[in-house]
């Protein structure tokens, strides 16, 4: 992060910390006159010997609250600049990796947490590297003034500033690391039997266990007090040794001061002037660094938030586009699989084994097979997401590493299984596929998949806001939103990933049947778990554990003692079951 | 003092930037600082106070002693003549002494705080789960479920900090400022009016800062989340966005989004750090203030020394709380907004949601049960009709009478349930075929008591639902419903779901084996690494779907004291010979038991002495008598006559 940052942030930087030096300055200033002013006036001297003393007084009072605040705005200045730029590398980072390259499982999650840690690298600046510097130049700035009040209490001040603000918190992460990962476990597991217990409401007071569900709670909840006890103890502790620290040194200060003072009847090199401005140096000290053990915690958060950021620079793209790519064939949209392996990770399962599979232009095939078969896989594969571990996968006759990724992609629409949508209208969520589109093609491909009503219902028509902030959108529609997006696409290739997992059964076959007549002339790849309907495809292909083991017209294996026909018998179906016979 | 300073700097120091940085924070809301719900509800709470109270006044003691040791001992610096180390021993013992108090009563503070926060937020969610529980499923599905299981795991974690810290430290803010003016003006009274005219131009200038930024900060807050929330709505999208060849073009959008997320945010917190400029001002002003005037009536000869320098030290310490308290009120903020949550399932807010359960299932009392009287055909002659003890597990024999059943969701338009009669004599089995939503599985939760009925009654063995305590009525159910839930805990935990304790676990053990045979998972406990005791992970996880039904089903066949068996479709996720298996046994096990079965699968039609048909919440006229069972006639096979339902 340190290298996308130029000059002009290194001397923003400096501004915030000098602002927040101001400010820490002058309340030491404040402290350290208001004592020479009320003690040198106990030995009544004439009054305009303190004039200066007095408008110095004023003016850091003034200049302590404005320096604190400018700190703050510089910093938030600074800290946003960077994110800006910091979001721009991480999302660059991802634009090459999403979705093949995180792992097989990258869910909403996965990506919502590498957000939150881009967003939460930011915390460096503001809550732990400006405050941290302007804390340890204040305390140093205390250390040299007693030094050149009385050079004996230099060290024992600098001393007690880095117990306190330094050393004392550090023991006491040290110390409370097991405590606050033990509460931060029970927190995580009372979290998931909330969750768990919620989930099955019904279930456990159909079978008369309320009680047992409060006794598991309770249980969780005494594991969690104790931890949170321990944790607790050793903060308590360092705050009580801190403390302590503070007032021990602040008593041993005065106290040099004052047999100093004593010896000094003889030489005279130090007024109880200047002792009384020690002692209250270091009491502004210690205030100076009462900030650091929060701030040392948050630097934890912000470096391992930071950490996992720059790993994402690690991340290899899964999919590379060579030096010089050929152009794409022209209108021939036939793929091929020969002998296709792929894996997440190169010493990982295998997700897809060894696959064949030729779709042909026009050709309509399903994918079904238990979940974890490879289905979502392969979709991944068509769309160049992913590459072939080993064998070959071809878009025209052409092998597609030689082609362009964006190109291949630009010749097939997708629907993932569970598609973004985006926090906008609904005309802007459809026209991500097709930005030419008009407002009647919008609401055509919405009727014909079964939103008409739903689009009907909301309050602006296409230019409703929804997602995060506006309207929330159910499964089903979520789904058909991105099938519309398929739909819109105008390409000749569709993938379209359990498009109707959400729907019941009437809303499936509409959708079916709306997506069959719009796929006319096109391939069309339909994966599903569900078996209602296959017989208008030309093949089905059954996957299992990432191999094909079967694949023909659905009459014909339904027919065949295989794998499909023992789908069908576990399936289950809401009216009739398919006849075996 | 150096402690007053030290301890207190960092919360002061502590809460700057969370305020705005991070967009998407709503404004702070206006309310009390201590919520009169927790008051009234959670009586530690109001334990803590008190002892908040006491250590309170406990620091701020020791902060005046410190104060007055170390301006004492200042002081005899400046007499004649020049005093040694054992001329101010007494004042550099109290100083340590006081010291030593103050670290003593924080640190024991924090653990004192820890558990106050644990009776707190124990109390809570067991209260709020019990409430959760007790209101059952119908009101949860009206729920966001994950919002509230959130709010009650994470969201009343975060009530911790609100508990052990917050509430202290407010404590003090209102107690130390009061105590150190009384000492301060003690000393000196023009110190005193100062300091007090300081403060009271705290809460003018609060307001007139309010009032200035208030309208604009609002406004800005509602476009810094729509801009905080931009980057992650298009990484979430951004498989989206490369399949269409939309990825790239984003890339700028970022840029200026974040920047005018910086300007917004910046616009925001020029004003939004108003208030602590005010504060934090006004704290070292009212120093300067205190100090100057000391300084000139300390050379007229008005004052003497040490007073005045106790005044002076403690004079920031009367704003230190009131600063730190501000500062952290952001961080309380998030255990507040769960404790709302949690006061809306308790009811604390509304009392008109509705609560599952005998005694608020809206159902028509006796007029109600003599309607059903008169709607069932006859009276059935069964002889196994025993009303004694009505309430007892498990003891209510006899038919199951369903009339003019209605069921009503509070978001939807129509019925899932209209007008349902329904009549099953004792050891009759019926199937209800219909379509998906036709209202099977709302018949079945409605049977148990889970599901309120909004008209007409149900009644078992002469005993209406409504009028029977609902464990007790659903004690005489076994139930496995169409997805059973499976817990993360114990293959055993899992079946003995609402079992109490086993007396001897050998017999146990053996009883679970002979129930897991019976659903066709004899093979099960042996593949299992741990047998019984093995763990099924999050949902069952560790077993596939089939055999999470088989589980449900044993859990359900577990039930021996059941007289009633309701099962929603039982054999969805099984194979043929499984299946097969599964029915066989479950036509043994079933003897004289009621059975209602949502299916279509033709070999548990097979099991059933009749077939009805729900249609639209309606049981509809088509009535299927099936062929009557072939298997050895049993108890209550005399009701068993295939009887043809017609429904109005």
């Amino acid at each position: 992060m340190t290298r996308v940052a130029p000059t002009r942030d290194v001397a923003r930087g400096l501004l915030a910390v000098t602002l927040g030096l101001v400010g820490q300055l002058s309340g030491l200033g404040l402290l350290a006159t208001s004592a020479w002013l009320i003690t040198t006036s106990s030995l009544r001297p004439p009054i305009l010997t303190l004039s200066v003393a007095i408008a110095a007084v004023r003016l850091l009072a003034l200049l302590r609250g404005l320096g604190r605040y400018g700190e703050r705005l510089a910093g938030h200045d600074l800290a946003l600049r960077l994110l800006a730029r910091l979001r721009v590398w991480a999302y660059r980072r991802l634009e090459t990796v999403v979705p093949g390259g995180l792992g097989a499982g990258t869910t909403g999650d996965v990506l919502s947490r590498v957000v939150g840690d881009v967003d939460g690298a930011q915390d460096l600046v503001v809550r732990a590297g400006v405050p941290l510097m302007t804390g340890i130049a204040t305390a140093a700035a205390a250390v040299a003034l007693s030094g050149l009040l009385l050079a004996d209490t230099w060290p024992v001040l600098g001393a007690g500033l880095l117990l306190a603000g330094v050393a004392v918190p550090l023991l006491a992460r040290r110390a409370g690391r097991h405590a606050a990962e033990a509460l931060a476990a029970e927190r995580g597991r009372l979290a998931g039997t909330m969750v768990e217990t919620i989930d099955g409401a019904a279930d456990v007071v159909a079978f008369g266990a309320t009680r047992q569900a409060l006794a598991a709670l309770d249980r969780g909840e005494a594991r969690l007090a104790g931890a949170l006890r321990r944790s607790a103890a050793v903060a308590g502790a360092a705050t009580g040794l801190a403390t302590l620290v503070s007032g021990t040194t602040t008593a041993a200060v005065v106290a040099l001061g004052v047999e100093a003072l004593g010896r000094g009847a003889g030489g005279g090199h130090v007024s109880a002037v200047a002792v009384a401005v020690l002692g209250f140096v270091s009491l502004a000290a210690f205030d100076a660094v009462g900030a650091l053990p929060d701030v040392f915690s948050r630097l934890d958060a912000a470096v391992s938030s930071a950490r996992r950021v720059q790993g994402l620079g690690a991340l290899v793209p899964p999919v590379a586009d060579p030096p010089a790519p050929r152009p794409l064939p022209p209108a021939d949209p036939a793929l091929a699989l020969e002998r296709v392996s792929v894996s997440y990770a190169p010493e990982g399962p295998a997700a897809l084994e060894s696959v064949d599979l030729s779709l042909a232009p026009g050709e309509a095939v399903a994918i079904v097979g238990p979940s974890g078969a490879g289905k979502t896989t392969l979709a991944l594969l068509l769309l160049r997401f992913v590459e072939c571990a080993s064998g070959r996968l071809s878009l025209g006759g052409v092998d597609v590493r030689e082609l362009s990724a964006d190109e291949v992609r630009s010749r097939i629409a997708w629907a993932p299984q569970d598609p973004h949508v985006f926090a906008t209208t609904v005309a802007a969520n459809l026209r991500l596929a097709r930005p030419a589109a008009t407002d009647a093609e919008l609401v055509a491909v919405l009727e014909a998949l079964g939103l008409g009503a739903w689009l009907a219902g909301l309050p602006k028509g296409l230019s409703s806001e929804l997602g995060e902030r506006g309207l929330s959108v159910s499964g089903g529609e979520r789904q058909r939103i991105g099938l519309a997006r398929a739909l819109l696409a105008d390409r000749p290739v569709m993938v379209l990933d359990e498009p109707t997992a959400h729907l019941d059964e009437h809303a499936e076959a509409l959708v079916r049947d709306a997506v069959r007549s719009y796929a006319e002339g096109r391939t069309l790849v339909w994966i599903t778990h569900r078996l209602a309907g296959l017989e208008e495809f030309d093949q089905v292909v059954v996957l299992d554990g990432g191999r094909v083991v079967e694949h023909g017209p659905a009459p014909l294996l339904a027919r065949r003692a295989g794998p499909y026909a023992e789908l069908l018998a576990s399936t289950p179906s809401r009216l009739a079951v398919p006849s075996r016979a | 003092m150096s402690v007053a300073y030290g301890a207190g700097g960092a919360g002061a120091a502590g809460g700057d930037s969370a305020e705005g940085a991070s967009a998407g924070r709503r404004p702070r809301t206006r309310r009390a600082p201590v919520d009169p719900r927790l008051w009234r509800r959670v009586v530690p709470v109001r334990l803590w106070l008190a002892w908040s109270v006491a250590v309170g006044l406990g620091l701020t003691g020791c902060l005046v002693a410190q104060a007055l040791f170390l301006a004492d001992l200042l002081a005899r610096l400046f007499r004649q003549p020049v005093v040694g180390l054992h001329g101010v021993l007494v004042d550099l013992v109290g100083l340590v002494a006081a010291t030593l108090v103050r670290s003593l009563l924080l640190s024991l503070g924090a653990t004192a705080g820890a558990g106050a926060a644990n009776r707190v937020r124990g109390q809570l969610r067991r209260d709020a789960l019990g409430a959760v529980l007790g209101r059952g499923p119908v009101w949860l599905a009206g729920q966001r479920s994950g919002e509230l299981a959130v709010t009650l795991g994470r969201g009343l974690d975060a009530l911790d900090a609100y508990v052990a810290d917050y509430l202290p430290r407010l404590v003090l803010a209102g107690l130390a400022p009061l105590v150190l003016l009384g000492v301060i003006g003690a000393l000196d009274w023009v110190s005193l009016l100062v300091l007090v005219a300081a403060l009271g131009v705290v809460p003018v200038f609060m307001v007139l800062v309010g009032k200035l930024t208030e309208e604009r900060v609002a406004r800005r807050w509602s476009a810094l989340g729509a801009l905080g929330a931009h980057f992650l709505d298009t990484v979430q999208g951004l498989p989206v966005l490369r399949a269409y060849g939309r990825a790239r073009r984003q890339e700028a959008q970022i840029a200026a989004v974040t920047d005018d997320l910086r300007r917004t945010t910046l616009a925001v917190l020029r004003e939004a750090f108003l208030s602590a400029l005010v504060l934090e001002t006004l704290a070292a002003v009212g120093t300067a203030l205190v100090a100057v005037p000391l300084a000139l009536r300390l050379i007229d000869g008005h004052m003497t020394l040490a007073p005045a320098l106790t005044v002076l030290i403690l004079t920031p310490e009367v704003f230190l709380p009131l600063r730190r308290a501000s500062a952290d009120f952001h961080s309380a903020t998030e255990g507040l907004s769960a404790l709302d949550r949690v006061f809306e399932v308790l009811g604390d807010d509304d009392s008109t949601l509705p609560v599952a359960g005998g005694a608020a299932l809206p159902v028509a009392g006796g007029a109600a049960l003599s309607g059903a009287e008169g709607a069932a055909p006859s009276r059935p002659r069964a002889d196994r009709v025993h009303e004694d003890g009505g309430g007892a597990p498990g003891s209510l024999r006899g038919p199951l009478v369903v009339s003019g059943l209605c069921v009503q969701y509070p978001d939807r338009e129509r019925r899932a349930l209209d007008g349902v009669d329904l009549l099953v004599a004792p050891g009759e089995r019926v199937a209800v075929v219909g379509a998906s939503g036709a209202g099977k599985s709302s018949l079945l939760g409605a049977l148990l008591g889970l599901v309120p009925a909004s008209a007409g009654s149900i009644a078992l063995g002469g005993l209406v639902q409504g009028d029977a305590d609902p464990e007790a009525w659903r004690s005489c159910f076994a139930y496995l419903p169409q997805r059973p839930w499976l817990s993360s805990a114990s293959l055993r935990d899992n079946l003995r779901l609402g079992e109490e304790e086993a007396p001897d676990a050998a017999v146990e053990d053996a009883r679970l084996a002979e129930v897991l045979s019976l659903a066709d998972l004899a093979g099960l406990v042996a593949r299992l690494p741990e047998g019984l005791d093995t763990p099924l992970d999050e949902g069952g996880a560790r077993l596939s779907a089939g055999e999470r039904q088989r589980v449900g089903l044993a859990r359900a066949m577990r039930r021996t004291a059941a007289t009633v068996v309701l099962l929603d479709e039982p054999t969805s996720h099984l194979d043929a010979s499984s299946e097969e298996r599964v029915v066989a046994s479950l036509d043994r096990w079933l003897g004289g038991r009621i059975l209602v079965v949502a299916s279509h699968r033709p070999r548990l039609l097979e099991l059933a002495d009749r077939v009805v048909t729900l249609d639209g919440g309606r049981l509809v006229a088509r009535t299927r008598p099936v062929t009557p069972r072939g298997r050895q006639s049993g108890e209550g096979a005399a009701g068993r006559s295939v009887r043809v339902q017609v429904a109005p």
